[in-house]
Formats: C-alpha cells, structure tokens, sequence
C-alpha cells in the first residue's frame, strides 16, 4: 500500500501543465490601430474595411499637400515675372525663390521622412514579432525546416533593410535634397550629376535587395518545402505501419491536427498581413498624395518659371518617390516573408 | 487691351523721337526714355492687378505666409526696377552706374532673402541634428 502511495505521488510530481498550442499574430502597433477592421471575416473583406478606412482619415492630410502646392505655385508665377530680365539681378531673386521654395518643400519633406523612418521601425518591429508566431505556426504544421530557414532568412533581411534605410539611404536622401537645392542656386552641373548618382544608388540598392530576398525565399521555400513534405510522408507511413491495430488511425488523426494547425496558421498569417498593411498604408497614402501633388506641381511651374525651379520640385517629387520605395520595400519583404510561410509545406 | 496698343504706340513714337533728339539733344532723349518708360511700367502695373489678384487668391488658398510673399514680391520689384534703371543709365552711355545700380539691387535682394536662407540653413541644422 505505501509502495503504491509513494508511486502515485511520484506519478504526481510527475505532472506538468499542458495546454494545447496556441497561435495568434501580434496585436496591431499603435499607428495602424485606427485603421484594422474590427472583425476579419476574410482576407477580402478586412482589406476591403482596411483600405475604406485609411481613406476615411487622410483628408487632412490631403489638404496639406494641396496648400504646399499652391504656395510653390505662387512662388512660381511671381518669379515668373522676371523671366524677361537678362542680368545677374534676376540670378539673385531666382536664388531668393530658391531658397523660399526649398525651405517649404523641406519642412514637408522633414515630416515625411520622419514618417517614413518610424512605419519602417515600427513594420520592422512588428516584422519582429510576426515572424516567431509563423515560425510556431509552420513547425506545428510539419515545416520544421522550411520555418527554420524562412524565420532565419526574414528576420536577417528585416533587421539588414531596417539598418541600411535609416542609417544609409535616408542621409543619401538628404544629401540629394541638398545637392539639389545648390544646383538649382548655383546651377552647377556637376552637382546636378551627385544628385542623379545618389538617387541611381537608392533605387539600386533597394531593388537588388528586394529581388536577392525573393530569390532566397523562393529557394528555400521550394527546397525546405520538399524536405519537409516527404517527411511527413515518411512519418505517416511509419505511424500506420510500425503502430500495430490503431496505427493507421492515428495516421488519419495527425492529418486533422495537421490541418487544424493550419487553420491557426492561415488566420494568425491573415491577420498579421492586414496588421502590416494596416501600419503601411496610412504613410504610403500620406507621401503617396504628396508624390502626384508635386508632379502635377512640377508640370505646372514647368510652363511658367525657370527649369531650375522646376528641377527642384521634380527633385523633391523624386525624394518623395524614393521614401515611397523605402517603406514600400519593407512592406512587400513582411508580406512576402508572410506569404511564404502561410504557403508552409505544401 | 486699348492701353497696350497705346503704350506700343508711345513706345515706338518715343524711340524715333530719341533717335531723331538724341544726337544734338541726349539729355532730352534720356528724360525722354525715361518718362516712356515711367508711363508704361504704370500701365503694366494695371495690367499687372488682376495677376496680383490672382497671386492673392493663391496665396490665401495655399495659406502662404505674408512675410514669405512680401520677400518674394519685393525682391520681383526690386529686380525689375533696378534692371530698368539700370538700362536707362546705360541709354545715358553710363555704363558704371547702371553697373552699380545692378549690383545695389543684388545686394537689396541678397539682404531681403536673409531670412529666408536663415530659415533654409536651421531646417538644415534641425536635419542633421536628427540624423
């Protein structure tokens, strides 16, 4: 009787708390928080109430970026009255709407990188959070190396694309903000030739990144994937055959556990998609209604003011441009990196 | 439109009577010129309201600053009435004051656009503060 006492509270101690898996994606960061639909019913509709949304609140936003246009073009027609005076005098009222231009142009501008830097932040943040969740998500599913190589390359490439926009290209952006208000002062050629060299290097960087980034996650996917699919194969088969009498029940019975895990795979992935796009989308609409306002500015103070001015506006239009790959580009690597792993094993 | 071709009419008549005064009687001319010049830079003024109007309405719909537009429609003033100036003076056949005239209006220009430059640099320096 002690001896079976003894064995039951050894039995006892034995035991730990077990609780069936859990996966949810992170909540949504503050910024998107005004934004994300309150119930995801399914991937169409939550984009859908996402995108109506963040068009419900940029209004204001909308109306900045038209005041900022008018008062370039303002400045415009008033310099546009000296386009008759040969002299060095019309030089220097041309360097004064140069400076006035760029010093408006800059505060908007100031503000969007700002923008740009924290959605980059916080997408890489949450990028942080999301992926260890998927990561769970897959291994639960039977992608215990298709997770390990996709966390291992997404979160390389988040913490990497994070680190070289806010340390490197958004100083270039600056730089050729910089570059271009002196050209248009002084009208040097060779300043000019910087700026386009640091607006090339940008837009290269972010593309060769962008397409090594999906060449990784296409290879790893398709070979990880493969690996992952015959051995859950050769598991099931195993279980059916090696397990006497209810073997091929528990085969069947891992199938639905395997099914149920990418259930909570898909939804927690759906979620952390529209949470990500809900982080993105109201910068992207802010820099985005800025972008096409200065072109349309650009192309109006083309007809009447100087090209340098109209250099100038189409070089800020291009600096717009350039934060729009920036975010666009950590965006699309979270989604892509949240697509792959929904895509999991099969 | 009627002022325009009553000032073509000014201006031509003016010029032929320059050329026909200005070899026995240059003063004359030169006063001449610049009375032309006078009458028709006040009708382009008039020409001009409905453009500052329209500057205005601009101005009031982009919420510009006033001092922002004063700096730039005075360096435009400046700029037009020391560049005439400066012509007329080189009509005169003195080309050192027109010279002097052009170079006072640079530098009125340069001191108007002071702050505006002041305000380019701290955007500037509040950039690199931040980076």
């Amino acid at each position: 009787m002690i001896k079976l006492i003894c064995i039951f509270l050894m039995m006892c101690s034995c035991v730990t708390p077990v609780s069936a898996l859990e996966i949810e994606a992170p909540n949504v960061p503050q910024s998107g928080r005004h934004i994300m639909p309150e119930e995801i019913d399914s991937f169409g509709d939550g984009l859908v109430e996402l995108l109506n949304n963040a068009l419900n609140t940029f209004s204001p936003d909308l109306v900045e970026a038209f005041e900022v246009a008018m008062q370039i073009i303002t400045v415009s027609m008033m310099l546009a009255l000296l386009q008759t005076i040969p002299s060095r005098v019309k030089h220097m009222a041309d360097i004064t709407g140069t400076a006035v231009i760029t010093s408006m142009l800059l505060r908007s501008t100031k503000s969007m990188i700002s923008l740009a830097t924290q959605t980059i932040q916080e997408l890489s943040n949450y990028g942080k959070l999301l992926c260890p969740v998927m990561t769970t998500a897959l291994a639960a599913q039977g992608g215990i190396s298709a997770s390990t190589s996709l966390y291992i390359g997404t979160s390389t490439f988040n913490a990497f694309i994070g680190s070289l926009i806010a340390d490197v290209l958004v100083p270039m952006v600056y730089l050729f903000l910089a570059l271009s208000a002196a050209n248009s002062a002084v009208g040097e050629d060779i300043l000019k030739k910087l700026g386009v060299l640091i607006k090339n290097a940008i837009s290269w960087s972010l593309k060769t990144l962008l397409i090594v980034f999906t060449t990784y996650m296409s290879i790893t996917g398709v070979v990880s994937g493969t690996t992952d699919k015959a051995t859950l194969k050769a598991t099931k088969v195993v279980i059916s055959s090696a397990v006497p009498v209810v073997g091929g029940i528990l085969s069947d019975a891992s199938e639905s556990i395997l099914v149920g895990a990418e259930l909570m795979k898909n939804a927690a992935g759906i979620y952390g998609i529209l949470a990500t796009l809900a982080v993105f989308v109201d910068p992207f609409l802010k820099i985005g209604v800025r972008y096409i306002l200065l072109k349309i500015t650009s192309t109006i103070c083309g007809l009447v003011t100087t090209k340098s001015i109209t250099g100038l506006i189409e070089d800020f239009t291009t600096a717009f441009g350039l934060l729009l790959a920036m975010t666009g580009s950590v965006c699309l690597l979270l989604l892509i990196s949240t697509v792959c792993f929904l895509k999991g094993v099969s | 439109m009627d002022d325009f071709w009553k000032s073509i009419a000014v201006v031509l008549t003016s010029a032929i009577l320059g050329l026909a005064i200005g070899k026995t009687e240059k003063d004359l001319s030169v006063l001449l010129t610049m009375t032309t010049c006078s009458i028709v830079g006040v009708i382009t003024v008039n020409y001009l309201k409905p453009v500052l109007n329209l500057l205005k309405e601009l101005t009031y719909m982009g919420q510009l600053q006033d001092n922002i537009l004063m700096v730039i429609l005075k360096s435009v003033g400046i700029a037009l009435v020391s560049e005439f100036a400066s012509m007329v003076c080189i009509d005169a056949g003195n080309n050192s004051l027109a010279k002097v005239l052009q170079l006072l209006g640079c530098s009125t220009i340069a001191f108007l656009s002071v702050p505006m430059i002041r305000s380019v640099l701290s955007l500037i320096e509040e950039i690199l503060f931040i980076l």
